[in-house]
């Protein structure tokens, strides 16, 4: 503060940085820890913009001193006492004062006209007529008080109204100079007692009113309350005895009890480098905790960018899980069980197969229906089997990665309430089962198309003519889902026949290396497809995720800009 | 209601039948909804259970009553005007209070009260002492006489261990008087904290404005109306607010007064746990809805479908379907060709699904092939291949989802996972079910009479055959031809011949389509049988264990607003 004008501006500017890196942060995830760390932000944004950044701008500004202190302490009467008029309203229901009223010398006015101080409140002038609630600040000009200072008569900071202590916080922060208030019933009240020790650690210059205290107990109770104050490190903090008398006929304290308190204070409006030494503790004390409190933010949103990567990773991993379900089922030779083999040993024992290889009537209608759809038919119930089989397959791991993702989601931080607000997560798109179906037609197409491109290069068209294009895929396709690993007992010789006689056929036409070749390539193309899809799936997640996510460097930018204030102080 | 109005006849009793009541009814509902209800309810909640076995264990007919409030407002200065000594230290240092002081009124020993309540400062007025000791206050109407006084340490004090100390009492204490003044009434501490966290113990708080000697007269009734809209923006209903002067004595009759109702009603204690039951049931009441999802006794279509599916009652079907034509054809076929059938395999022994009766008592007498598959104990139907095992979990999964509508996030995982049977018992109770079903029905009438007509046919062919060729031979031998009998131009025998292979022929042709709708009457009939065992065990194994998890949601409800009653 006694360096020179450049590197106040230095500073300055270093502070605006923060400030504007602290505004635009975020914390919009929901995690425990969230509620603190916003109430923090708020504070800490209140904090630039209300104290340090004007005090910074304009160090020769008046001193603010805020009274402050616990409901019917008297901060109220004490004000209309120390300038001698009835600038803010007294009375015996709590909590009285809710709209601040600051006074300030009638010259010094333009301090305090403007949103230098105080952006967030809006001002209001004349005399304390109604209340017009937290949102505004009152200005009062009085002669009484000397130039160089003003005072800011607070709500209170632990009434049942709760917009009356966030303000009252918000105000403290704001001040050059705490004159805080309380009484010989409430010196050792522990929401007061929190308050002074977050002073007595920032820094901030203390002075102590203690209030409404019998005559008789003052000794006993100001060596008290000294000790505590000592306790908590605050030792230079001056204490003011108020006796409890009987107030005079306007409300106000007998000239006497307050003497001491104004002596003090007009002497320091007048000193100065008195002035210059509380501001410089105090706003070196706010600096010195700007380091710490944008830690603590910093820290929240690796918090939040850390609950971030948890959500994404479940969601991935459920869906990774389920590609893996799909490829597992796919090639473990299962998904020949059951009515595909029943359809197989069918199409087989009852010589439907070579009914329907040979029969030149099959040939003819196999031909004229892909001529005429352009799209291959199933070939008949083996076909229908092998189709929902897949279909099912791929649509039950979807289903269940949905639900597996939305119950990781409920037990990690901050996914029950994102959620709540997309509860659609829990279960699979609406349309996948539709979308299910044209991935496998369309593979199926694929499997099709796979096989007349290997018929044309191999010159076996005819014979592939001969058993008829769609019957080929079809054994194309058996034999890409078959290899008998899950099978058990007798069906292992039964599938294993499947795919032995499948393979034999595909052999006779395409040759063994071939066969394995295009086996592998349809189940690889399958599994790509699913992965896409389920890679769209996935997406929903990832959506609901990105509205609430919190940028990775916005930490790195808060601890740079808090850095920087630091270098430059 | 309340014990601490005036009038016994205000009082309503709350019998220790009716508390115990209560509290069985809290634990039940902790029983019923176990897992399903937060943990720290829970925890509250069996505290509460365990509180309430510990204080009505205690003999004597003690009536615990804690003065509470913030430092100096007095607390201990009340304590001193209520006991008639001074007991309690008071001080203008703050805090005064740092360890709770009882005052155990009359003759009847506490010690056992006070030993669970661990207040070690303990002060005993002698019966009936309180008044006739102090004459100077004139006789004071009701005895303390089975009070038990308690002086608490400050609950807004800077040390924390006060703080903590005064909790743990006010935990398990019968009636609270909480103690406050006109510069502390509105504080954030004793309405946030404490009102508002005991509204359900209304019918056991007194809140007091002391230290009315500080105000007017005037001041005093409107600081007193504030404190009363305050407590009602807590939630507190009808609370009762006493203004007090400890330093004139102003209004401590008043207290004294409610006091001695509460002690007089003996039944404060009783009061104080039922708030407790009332506030913890409450608590836990937000861990269950307000209704159940209704529903229906049997499984739906979807499910019954995708489980007959799993458990190959398609193919089951198709088999009897195929085996009754195989039959159909051997019993109603051509006899000249019928023989070519038997060569084929019989679809249901392939899968060890064997007709029954029949064909078993012929091999064992004795034994039927039922016996056999019991004893073997599985068909060898194939296992349910992923894509019916997937559908079954889909149809599962949404009776789950149906089941848990509206339901809180631990009571619909609870259905889900009750829906959704782990492990291969689903797929042991379906095929049970399937072997379970007689796939056996009687074998119909058109059979015999077909049969016979063929047989008859094929007799009469056959008769026509020899006929023709004891003809055939009469004549290459040369013998005289006996008269053949004609029907028109065409001879008998050869009628014979040609009508029996012909009508056979047709008759095998007609029955084959007979058979045709036949089994595919016989297949829907199987198919019926077989989806009422599957929907059996889905009503068994899905929908049985959904609405049990149901009825324990149910229950739970309705205990806790038993408990809350």
């Amino acid at each position: 503060m006694s360096g020179s004008g450049a590197e106040d501006n230095v500073l300055l500017h270093a502070v605006s940085a923060l400030r504007s890196q602290v505004a635009n942060s975020t914390l919009p995830l929901e995690i425990p820890q969230t509620q603190t760390a916003k109430t923090h932000r708020e504070a800490l944004l209140h904090q630039l913009d209300d104290y340090v950044l004007p005090r910074l701008s304009s160090l020769d500004a008046p001193l603010l001193a805020v009274i402050g202190g616990s409901t019917g302490a008297g901060k109220s009467t004490l004000v209309n006492s120390v300038v001698d008029a009835e600038v803010s309203r007294s009375g015996i229901l709590r909590p009285t004062t809710t709209t601040p009223v600051l006074v300030h010398h009638p010259r010094e006015r333009r301090w305090f006209e403007g949103d230098r101080i105080l952006p967030g409140l809006s001002r209001l002038t004349g005399a304390a007529s109604g209340d017009a609630g937290p949102g505004s600040v009152r200005l009062v000009a009085s002669a009484a008080l000397p130039p160089g200072m003003a005072l800011l008569d607070a709500p209170d900071i632990d009434s049942v109204v709760s917009a009356n202590r966030a303000l009252a916080s918000q105000l403290l922060a704001a001040a050059d100079l705490w004159l805080f208030v309380t009484t010989a019933a409430r010196y050792a009240d522990a929401v007061p007692w929190g308050l002074l020790r977050e002073a007595s650690d920032r820094g901030t210059a203390v002075a102590i009113v203690l209030d409404r205290v019998p005559p008789e107990a003052m000794t006993e109770i100001r060596a008290h309350l000294a000790s505590m104050l000592r306790e908590q490190g605050l030792a230079t903090a001056p204490i003011f005895g108020i006796p409890e008398t009987s107030l005079t006929p306007e409300g106000r304290l007998p000239e006497g009890a307050v003497t001491r308190l104004k002596s003090w204070l007009s002497a320091l409006a007048s000193d100065a480098r008195a002035r210059a030494s509380i501001v410089k503790q105090t706003l070196g004390g706010a600096l010195d905790s700007l380091d710490s409190r944008t830690g603590e933010l910093v820290e929240a949103s690796e918090h939040q960018h850390r609950a971030a990567q948890a959500l994404r990773g479940a969601s991935e991993e459920a869906y990774a899980a389920a590609l893996e379900g799909v490829a597992h089922g796919i090639t473990d030779g299962t998904l020949l069980r059951g009515e595909v083999l029943a359809r197989w040993q069918e199409f087989v024992g009852t010589g439907e197969f070579f009914k329907q290889v040979e029969s030149a009537v099959a040939r003819m209608r196999d031909r004229l229906t892909a001529a005429v759809k352009g799209a291959p038919a199933p070939s008949g119930d083996l076909g229908e089997a092998l189709q929902t089989g897949v279909a099912a397959l791929i649509s039950a791991q979807a289903e269940s990665a949905a639900t597996t993702a939305a119950r990781a989601w409920r037990s990690e931080p901050g996914g029950a309430p994102l959620l709540a607000e997309h509860p659609e997560l829990a279960k699979a798109s609406p349309g996948l089962a539709q979308d299910i179906d044209r991935l496998v037609r369309d593979w199926q197409g694929e499997v099709l198309d796979l096989v007349r491109s290997e018929g044309r290069d191999r010159r076996t068209t005819a014979r592939i003519a001969a058993y008829g294009v769609n019957g080929i895929g079809v054994i194309l396709m058996l034999v890409a889902f078959a290899h008998t690993g899950g099978l058990v007992g007798a069906e292992v010789g039964i599938a294993g026949g499947t795919a032995v006689l499948a393979q034999k056929v595909l052999e006779a036409i395409f040759g063994d290396q071939a066969v394995r070749e295009m086996a592998a390539k349809a189940r690889k193309r399958l599994l790509e497809r699913v992965e896409e899809l389920y890679a769209a799936e996935r997406a929903r997640f990832d959506k609901a995720l990105a509205g609430v996510e919190v940028d990775s460097a916005q930490a790195t930018r808060l601890a740079d800009a808090a850095a920087a204030v630091k270098a430059v102080r | 209601m309340s014990p601490v109005l005036m009038g016994s006849k205000q009082v309503k009793g709350l019998t220790a039948e009716e508390l115990a009541g209560r509290s069985e009814s809290l634990a039940g509902a902790l029983e019923q909804g176990d897992g399903q209800l937060d943990g720290e309810h829970r925890a509250a909640g069996l505290e509460v259970i365990e509180k309430v076995r510990a204080r009505t264990a205690l003999r004597g007919g003690h009536t615990v009553v804690a003065l509470a409030g913030a430092t100096g407002s007095g607390k201990s200065s009340l304590f001193n005007l209520l006991v008639g000594e001074d007991v309690a230290p008071v001080g203008a240092r703050r805090p005064t209070t740092a360890r709770p002081t009882a005052a155990v009124f009359g003759g009847e020993s506490a010690t056992e009260l006070l030993d669970w309540l661990a207040v070690g400062q303990r002060h005993h007025v002698p019966a009936a002492g309180g008044s006739d000791r102090d004459g100077g206050r004139g006789a004071v109407p009701g005895t303390l006489d089975g009070l038990v006084l308690l002086d608490l340490p400050d609950f807004d004090s800077r040390v924390v261990e006060h703080r903590r100390e005064a909790e743990r009492i006010l935990a398990l204490v019968d009636v609270f008087v909480w103690v406050t003044d006109p510069q502390k009434y509105a504080d954030a501490r004793l309405h946030d904290d404490y009102l508002r966290a005991l509204t359900t113990h209304n019918t056991v708080t007194v809140v007091v404005l002391n230290q009315t000697d500080r105000l007017e007269r005037d001041a005093v009734k409107q600081v007193r109306a504030d404190l009363v809209r305050l407590a009602e923006l807590d939630g507190m209903k009808g609370l009762q607010v006493l203004t007090t002067s400890a330093r004139t004595g102003e209004g401590v009759d008043d207290l004294r007064l409610r006091v001695a109702a509460a002690v007089a009603g003996q039944n404060a204690s009783r009061h104080r746990l039922a708030a407790d039951i009332r506030a913890v049931a409450g608590r836990l009441r937000s861990d269950v809805a307000d209704s159940e999802p209704v529903l229906g006794e049997s499984a739906d279509d979807e499910l019954v479908d995708a489980l007959s599916r799993a458990a190959g009652i398609p193919t089951v079907v198709s088999a009897v379907e195929r085996d009754y034509r195989q039959e159909a054809l051997s019993r109603t076929g051509w006899p000249f060709t019928r023989w070519v059938r038997a060569l084929r395999p019989d679809p249901l022994k392939r899968l060890r699904l064997d007709k029954g009766d029949k064909d078993g008592a012929k091999a064992l007498p004795g034994v039927t092939a039922a016996d056999v598959r019991s004893a073997l104990g599985r068909s060898s139907l194939p296992p349910a291949t992923p894509a019916a095992r997937a559908a079954v979990d889909l149809a599962t999964r949404r009776v789950g989802e149906r089941a848990g509508e509206g339901l809180p996030p631990r009571w619909s995982d609870a259905v889900a996972d009750a829906a959704t049977p782990a492990g291969p018992d689903l797929g042991d109770a379906l095929d049970q079910a399937v072997m379970r079903t007689p796939l056996r029905a009687r074998d119909p009438l058109w059979w015999t009479v077909v049969g016979w007509a063929q047989n008859i046919l094929a007799l009469l062919s056959v008769v026509g055959l020899v006929w023709l060729v004891v003809l055939g031979v009469i004549g290459w031998l040369q013998l005289p031809e006996p008269g053949t009998p004609r029907v028109g131009p065409l001879p008998v025998p050869f009628l014979l011949l040609v009508g029996g292979l012909l009508l056979g022929w047709l008759l095998a042709l007609v029955s084959r389509s007979f058979a045709r709708t036949g089994a595919r009457r016989r297949a829907e009939l199987i198919q019926r049988r077989l989806r009422d065992s599957v929907a059996g065990v889905a009503a068994e194994r899905i929908v049985a264990p959904v609405r049990e998890v149901l009825r324990r949601h149910r229950t739970t409800r309705e205990q806790l607003d038993r408990a809350r009653a």
